[in-house]
């Protein structure tokens, strides 16, 4: 049935006419209450609602700023959004200043003509506009105040498959958004290739929390499973963080059978869990435990399955993937219920983009396999550098092609022709995507290394960040997860590998003991010595909206001497 | 643990200086959580904590409803006598 439809409209109505009165959502209060449910007959007939209202006040192809924790009110926004066939804009609630300036810069960014708000941020909002200036010609909608009931007034749009339904901000910098234009087709499209991987049982049960402002949450869990007619159970980021073990005994009570986090999320219910928590829990349901957005870590795969295999847990559940906005969401995942595999890489021969596997015995670099492309979605790798693909086994760029591929940036023609329309060498009338990703192929699986631009080269030998910054974080109990960067820097003629890491809150004392062990592991792993090391506050690292890691501005800061610096050691 | 307006205002302001090394004095209760460089994960670590010293829910989005010491100690003080949720 979903194969003939054209755009999201079409996508609801379908599903309202045919599973009218089941249940589309259920919204999950605390993560724990099934408190509001949304059937597809409701959501169809509260979307039009919504639409004729906004028809009411902007034109068509309008742009329209998103701001809504992870509820069903954004459900009947987004929806009366595409059936009103303006832009939907979803941007994170502004929790903070950093958050805050995003969202101005992404209206301004995207000439948003509404920002579309409940009353339970409205006033979050107002403290926060009162203090900085506000984008121009923004006009404010409380959803709370659209009144139910003008479907009636519902002209049904045109839109074309090639239409943008979506903005998708992605991290990108604070000051330069990003906005992917992505259009109803590639949404389609990308829910299809979802469908071939987590398969069409009746059973199938999405729990998760992913934000709506991200493409796993919108696409991946809010309107696939409308995709495949199946109830989504979602809740707020939020709650999940105030206690991630919600999120566990969510699918444990409701039966779900699909899970979807980064890889993070695994290792924040596994760090939390405590006796109590663990008690009734059973995750025999749970058939796919998809994990992808940042690095997939080999010891998260291993720690999680063996903690929570005695409540039901298969290890096979875990469905390593990659993907990104610019392509939608999903490229590539394994195969449903097969064990992960891994690939023991040699540091020193990667460091010269040659992936070579070594076994168990051997030192290397741990990497989790994330499937190969989906359907008709194609990857490749590329030298970077020459642009001809590249032999099996040596790790460059990974290049994607195919329907999800995003039209491009949002007003930017330069920048999209560049990322979204290159050719290789071998080929020069084709259209690929450069995702800025570094990977290889083995055993028919795409293996992902790190992002291009964040690639040191030292004495003529490319390190990883990623990998550097894994070990920085592990190597004292002292240094808090997630919050290290590492870069290179120019200092007196020579390339000089820079360590920036957060200590963790509460910790105080002997920090020359804390840069000595940071030296040691890097020296021990990598073979390589760090140059500078700074040791700097907790949460003073710059960081993307969605918790990314901002390394080139890390960089000028450290150049500055603007970090929140409490030691530091340095060569030169 | 009863939850009136001195007693929130002293446990936040000694968890943030536990949490951040500084001293108790340079806490003021009208600063917003956020200039002390708490992220929202952060926040919402602070509130869990927060919820099981005062031992009973909070919403996981209380700090940004009441984003300095004053105003969630004064929310919780009236409070008390009331669900939370």
């Amino acid at each position: 049935m979903t194969d003939t439809i054209e755009d999201l409209v079409g996508l609801v109505e379908a599903q309202a006419s045919e599973r009218s009165g089941e249940v589309a959502y259920v919204h999950l209060e605390r993560g724990e209450l099934a408190n509001e449910r949304l059937t597809y007959a409701e959501l169809d007939r509260r979307a039009r609602s919504f639409a004729a209202f906004l028809q009411e006040r902007v034109d068509p192809g309008s742009r329209v700023l998103l701001v809504f924790p992870n509820d069903i009110g954004f459900l009947i926004a987004f929806f009366g959004c595409q059936y009103a066939g303006m832009i939907a804009v979803p941007v994170a609630p502004p929790r903070s200043r950093h958050a805050f300036a995003r969202l101005c810069h992404i209206a301004r960014a995207a000439g948003a003509e509404i920002i579309l708000t409940p009353l339970t941020l409205r006033a979050e909002l107002e403290r926060r506009f009162a203090v900085d200036a506000q984008p121009e010609g923004l006009t404010w909608i409380i959803a709370d105040d659209v009144p139910e009931g003008l479907e009636h007034g519902w002209r049904r749009p045109r839109p074309a498959g090639d239409d943008i339904a979506v903005l998708q901000f992605t991290s990108g910098s604070t000051g330069n958004p990003k906005g992917v234009s992505v259009t109803h087709r590639n949404i389609l499209h990308n829910c299809g290739l979802l469908r071939s991987a987590c398969g069409t049982s009746p059973d199938l049960k999405l729990v998760a929390w992913l934000p709506n402002f991200h493409d796993w949450g919108l696409v991946g869990c809010l309107i696939f499973p409308l995709f495949v007619g199946r109830p989504s159970y979602f809740f707020d980021p939020a709650d999940f963080l105030y206690r991630p073990m919600r999120w566990l005994q969510a699918i444990s009570k409701f039966r779900g059978t699909v899970a979807c986090a980064p890889n993070f999320a695994y290792d924040m219910c596994r760090r939390s869990v405590s006796e109590d928590q663990l008690a009734g829990l059973d995750l025999s349901c749970l058939e796919m435990a998809m994990v992808g957005a940042e690095p997939v870590r080999k010891d998260m795969i291993e720690t999680f399955s063996a903690t929570f295999a005695p409540f039901g847990f298969r290890k096979e559940a875990f469905f390593p993937c990659f993907g990104l906005a610019e392509s939608t969401l999903i490229v590539s995942g394994s195969s449903r219920m097969t064990p992960p595999l891994y690939a023991r890489i040699d540091r020193i021969e990667a460091e010269r983009r040659r992936a070579i596997v070594v076994d168990e015995t051997k030192e290397g670099r741990d990497l989790v396999g994330c499937g190969s492309p989906l359907l008709d979605q194609r990857a490749m790798i590329v030298d970077p550098d020459t642009t001809k693909p590249c032999p099996p086994l040596e790790i460059g760029e990974i290049w994607v092609a195919g329907a999800s591929v995003a039209k491009g940036y949002w007003g930017a023609p330069d920048l999209s022709e560049e990322i979204f329309g290159a050719s290789p060498a071998t080929a020069p009338g084709e259209r690929w995507l450069r995702t800025g990703d570094l990977g290889f192929m083995w055993k028919d699986a795409l293996f992902v290394c790190g992002r291009l631009k964040d690639v040191i080269i030292k004495g003529g030998v490319n390190y990883f960040a990623e990998d550097i910054e894994y070990t920085v974080a592990r190597s004292h109990a002292w240094l808090r997860a997630n919050s290290c960067a590492a870069f290179s820097v120019d200092a007196q003629g020579a390339e000089r590998l820079v360590v920036v890491q957060e200590i963790d809150f509460g910790r105080k004392g002997d920090m020359a003991s804390v840069i000595g062990a940071i030296q040691a592991a890097v020296a021990k792993e990598h073979e390589v010595m760090a140059d500078a090391i700074a040791v700097i506050k907790p949460g003073t690292l710059e960081k993307t909206g969605s918790g990314k890691l901002r390394r080139q501005l890390t960089k000028s800061l450290f150049l500055a001497e603007q970090l929140s610096t409490l030691a530091m050691w340095k060569c030169w | 643990m009863e939850s009136s307006y001195a007693n929130v205002e002293t446990w936040l302001r000694g968890y943030l200086a536990d949490l951040l090394n500084i001293p108790n004095t340079e806490i003021s209760p009208t600063m917003p959580f956020e200039n002390f460089g708490l992220d929202s994960a952060a926040m919402v670590a602070l509130t869990s904590d927060l919820s099981k010293w005062v031992g009973r829910e909070l919403k996981s989005d209380l700090l940004f409803l009441y984003p300095d010491i004053q105003s969630v100690a004064r929310f919780l003080g009236e409070a008390q006598l009331k669900p939370v949720i």
